[in-house]
């Protein structure tokens, strides 16, 4: 199957060891997990989790086993879902310090890349471009 | 948006001359007449183009007499996009709860 990989940078306005409590903080409503319909989290390497999202009208089922936690550098884990399609998939949270902020890039490895379809696909390039260009930096 | 509007909008932009038209819509409206002068094919040719574009919502059509004007209609595109990247929109939610709260966070 076709895979892609997801990268998203963001500075946040707290120390890197705040932010890294606070994303495993399953009450915290700055966490991945708040909200959730059910959420079981085990933070330890090797410890599992699982969340249903709701999402859609109907619920979304996570799953994953944590990988690496470095308390203020680093937290990875693996990730399956309806829409990893049966792929495990990592997640990975890398967290540096600059300038009293957090530089935190979340990165998700290994997603599935084919919900368009082979045919679609020079539409789907053209159009990532293109959306870019038109909603990014408004003409 | 529903999967048969997926479809519809994602095939409509599969080709290379259908995204031309939109490429040049998003200069600004342009005459059907106008439009069809860079591609090498009939008016007839390049009118089944815009129709297909017109199904997908992706262009509207304004008539002022016998001129007729093409207006570029990108909402549709957003919405595809906003369903072919689910785990951007995923990660991109959360992260913005995580900036808000340590946001609020402050005194």
């Amino acid at each position: 199957m076709k895979t892609t990989d997801l990268t998203i940078t963001r500075t946040i306005s707290a120390t890197p060891e705040r932010v890294y409590d606070v994303w495993l903080d399953a009450k915290s409503p700055g966490g991945p997990w708040f909200g959730n319909e059910r959420v079981i989290l085990d933070a330890r390497v090797d410890g599992l989790f699982h969340h249903a999202v709701k999402h859609e009208g109907r619920i979304w089922p996570h799953y994953g086993r944590f990988i690496t936690l470095d308390r203020g550098a680093r937290i990875e884990h693996t990730w399956m879902s309806e829409a990893t399609k049966g792929l495990e998939t990592i997640v990975r949270i890398t967290l540096a310090e600059r300038d009293g902020k957090t530089e935190l890039v979340l990165q998700h490895l290994g997603v599935p890349d084919d919900d368009m379809g082979r045919q679609h696909e020079q539409g789907w390039t053209w159009m990532l471009s293109m959306i870019e260009k038109r909603f990014s930096a408004p003409s | 948006m529903t999967p048969q509007r997926l479809d519809q909008v994602i095939s409509a932009i599969s080709d290379a001359t259908r995204r031309a038209i939109i490429e040049r819509l998003r200069k600004g409206p342009a005459r059907v007449t106008d439009l069809s002068l860079p591609f090498e094919m009939s008016l007839n040719g390049v009118s089944k183009h815009i129709k297909v574009l017109e199904r997908a919502q992706l262009v509207r059509r304004t008539r002022n007499g016998r001129e007729h004007t093409l207006e570029l209609q990108a909402e549709p595109l957003r919405a595809v996009m906003a369903w072919t990247s689910r785990f951007e929109q995923f990660w991109t939610e959360r992260l913005d709860n995580l900036e808000d709260f340590f946001t609020k966070d402050k005194p």
